[in-house]
């Protein structure tokens, strides 16, 4: 049977450099599942999350809230979690505010690695784990969420499998062992990484998913190339264009000319993305907006429709 | 003069600031060229840079010290390329403040100073600032231009020693030799029992040895935090000193142009000087001349394509300077110059002259002039 690689899974990761265009990238993902009928929860992990102005819906708080029927989004703060793990071992209101306040136990959790990081992990996976009603069917078929960037996301994603061979026993080792067995689970859980066919950014994208595969913490599902500049000409257009008869003056001849070679140099990264990671990228087109708007976004949608290597692949 | 030349010629340090992607080491690294040709001797410190650029640039793998560039091809002056190396940097401080051998050879072995030195956010910013402090205070370059780590909050870069120390500082240590005293105030038994749930929670979240190397890296900074607070401090002194300014880069992507505001507000606001905006990779002018219909003869499709790839360009360039505008409508003061986005990599020295001709035009005719007036005064 064929697997696709997003809709069949029930956890995304989505990750890449900095300034790649994750929102976007999260945003579409997350429509293009409730086109196909998938009850989605979208999860932004900054303060600074603009999802909302993506999907709209109210401002995004710690529990889900609907954007629209089948549609919800959720604001997890790594700070916040830890406030809430705080309420279970510490009932006292007035002690805990005090303590999440005072300078040194920043300082003592700033310098214990991995806490916040776990905590916000588990939530998820809790989040990811809902079931409703008595015939316990899954609240949500899709959980994805927008992930810091790369330097930041693999931390994130490493921290269960290390506390869990710190603890292998006792109650938080158990929960740490639930979010590695779902996380590890590569028909259930994919890092979705997104980057710009541009050189900087393929380099780190090469880098994140050899360093994944290696982890062995998630497995590495479809590789988004954003910004994609597309192909305007036949290639005896491009022939015809960079022959060296005409006169370069020509604003039209110009404008082709350029087309051509950003063409070419995207063509180029993405070739590296192929040859490195032996993967097809899908490929979402360069559009000129001066907003996140929903249009942009509804051709984004048409894209990941159309992308072949969604449909063709079964990576699991 | 130019205003962005008149900051390459005045200032003693420039510091670019920026999210991520905008292409800061580029635009550093043209700046430091453009100095460099105007004849001031500057040094450059990047971050991670791309394979070509160092290249271009003539750096050796790890060039974690200044390494002279070549400039001889484009009529002399003096540039100094390195990288930085947070780790290294970072081990060198520790040296320099440790009150003894045994002392910084404990911190340097810690597993969690590992950890700090190379991973923990904040520790590739603060390296870079102790990098400025460093190069700042040898004197030994006219210009100093730094390239920094891509940040979402200006402050967060600014604020990086500030944050550091106080992660290192000796207060971390009553807190776990004593848990009582780091909450002043709350003193009662009860305060003194939930305190102690937390720390049998955290304990467990973190392994028992783990918190022992807490205890053990934070005792080992004890003696070092007020030089680490010193030297803080004198970065501080430089970063708001007259010869020092903020350059901040972006690209016309509208995303971007908001963070570049909250940028701006946030450096304005902390009273560090903002002298210049770059918006990187704006669609080229030279593409959008209106000159007369060429005369080629372009076959019926192939002109329909090209006039519909044409009008996209146009629609491009057209945002890009709605996005520079409502960037001047913020910062009206501030000089903001746009550098074309060239279709090809920056891989030579002359493609990096080529945008450094933005931030000092005639670089490129002046080049020669010196090199022809040399060969003049050449006896031989």
């Amino acid at each position: 049977m064929s697997f696709h690689p997003i809709l069949d899974r029930r956890l995304l990761f989505v990750s890449g450099k900095g300034g790649v265009g994750k929102t976007v990238a999260t945003a579409t993902l997350a429509l293009f599942a409730f086109r196909h009928r998938k009850r989605v929860l979208v999860v932004e992990l900054s303060p600074y999350g603009r999802m909302r102005e993506l999907l709209g819906g109210p401002e995004p708080g710690a529990e889900p809230a609907e954007v629209q029927p089948r549609l919800e989004l959720v604001r997890i703060e790594p700070r916040r979690a830890l406030a809430d793990f705080l309420q279970k071992v510490l009932p006292i209101r007035a002690l805990r505010e005090r303590l999440l306040a005072s300078h040194s136990f920043s300082i003592l959790t700033a310098a214990a690695p991995g806490i916040e990081e776990f905590l916000t992990l588990a939530k998820i996976i809790e989040l990811e784990s809902m079931h409703l009603g008595l015939r316990r069917r899954p609240r949500y078929d899709l959980v994805i969420v927008d992930a810091p960037a790369t330097g930041h996301s693999l931390p994130l994603l490493a921290t269960a499998r290390t506390l869990m061979e710190m603890m292998p026993i006792g109650p938080i080792g158990k929960i740490a062992a639930e979010v590695s067995r779902v996380l590890a689970d590569a028909r259930r859980a994919a890092a979705v990484i997104v980057t710009i066919a541009e050189e900087m950014a393929v380099n780190e994208t090469i880098e994140i998913a050899a360093s994944l595969k290696r982890g062995g913490s998630v497995a590495v599902g479809p590789l988004i190339a954003n910004a994609f500049w597309p192909a305007r000409f036949t290639g005896d257009e491009v022939r015809w264009l960079l022959s060296s008869g005409l006169d370069a003056s020509d604003p039209l001849v110009a404008a082709g000319r350029y087309h051509v070679e950003k063409r070419r140099r995207a063509e180029e990264q993405l070739a590296r993305l192929r040859a490195e990671l032996r993967v097809e990228p899908v490929t979402f087109p360069f559009v000129v907006n001066e907003t996140l708007d929903r249009p942009h976004l509804r051709r984004l949608v048409g894209a990941l429709e159309q992308a072949v290597p969604l449909a063709a692949t079964s990576d699991a | 003069m130019h205003r962005i030349e008149s900051l390459l010629q005045q200032r003693k340090v420039l510091l670019c600031l920026g999210g991520g992607g905008v292409g800061k080491t580029t635009v550093s690294a043209a700046l430091a060229l453009a100095a460099a040709l105007r004849g001031r001797k500057v040094a450059l410190l990047t971050i991670d840079p791309a394979r070509r650029l160092k290249d271009a640039l003539g750096m050796p793998e790890l060039a974690s010290e200044p390494t002279r560039v070549c400039l001889d091809g484009l009529g002399g002056g003096e540039l100094h390329a390195m990288m930085l190396d947070a780790k290294r940097t970072f081990d060198q401080l520790v040296a320099r403040f440790a009150p003894s051998l045994e002392a910084a050879e404990r911190i340097l072995r810690n597993r969690l100073y590992q950890y700090v030195s190379g991973a923990l956010a904040g520790s590739q910013e603060y390296m870079a600032l102790e990098k400025l402090y460093e190069i700042a205070t040898a004197d030994s370059y006219d210009l100093l231009i730094i390239d920094t780590p891509p940040t979402h909050h200006a402050l967060d870069f600014l604020d990086a020693p500030r944050r550091m120390i106080d992660l290192l500082g000796s207060r971390a240590l009553s807190f776990l030799q004593r848990p009582s005293l780091a909450l002043l105030g709350v003193g009662s038994r009860v305060a003194q029992m939930a305190l102690e749930t937390i720390l049998r929670a955290l304990e467990r979240l973190t392994g028992m040895r783990l918190l022992a190397e807490v205890a053990d890296f934070v005792g080992g900074f004890d003696g070092m935090v007020e030089g680490f607070q010193s030297r803080a401090d004198a970065v501080r002194r430089i970063l708001r000193d007259a010869g020092t300014a903020a350059l901040l880069v972006t690209t016309a992507e509208p995303l971007t142009i908001d963070e570049t505001i909250s940028f701006y507000r946030e450096l304005d606001r902390a009273g560090l000087f903002v002298g210049a905006m770059v918006v990187n990779r704006t669609v080229p002018e030279a593409l959008l001349a209106r000159t007369r219909r060429g005369a080629n003869p372009i076959p019926r499709e192939l002109r329909r394509k090209l006039r519909e790839a044409r009008r996209e360009l146009e629609a491009l360039a057209d945002r890009d300077r709605r996005m520079a505008a409502k960037l001047r409508a913020v910062a009206y003061a501030v000089p903001i110059a746009t550098v074309p986005a060239f279709p090809r990599d920056v891989a030579s020295l002359e493609a990096l002259r080529d945008i450094a001709e933005v931030f000092t035009p005639g670089l490129a005719r002046r080049g020669r002039v010196v090199a022809i007036r040399g060969a003049a005064a050449d006896p031989a």
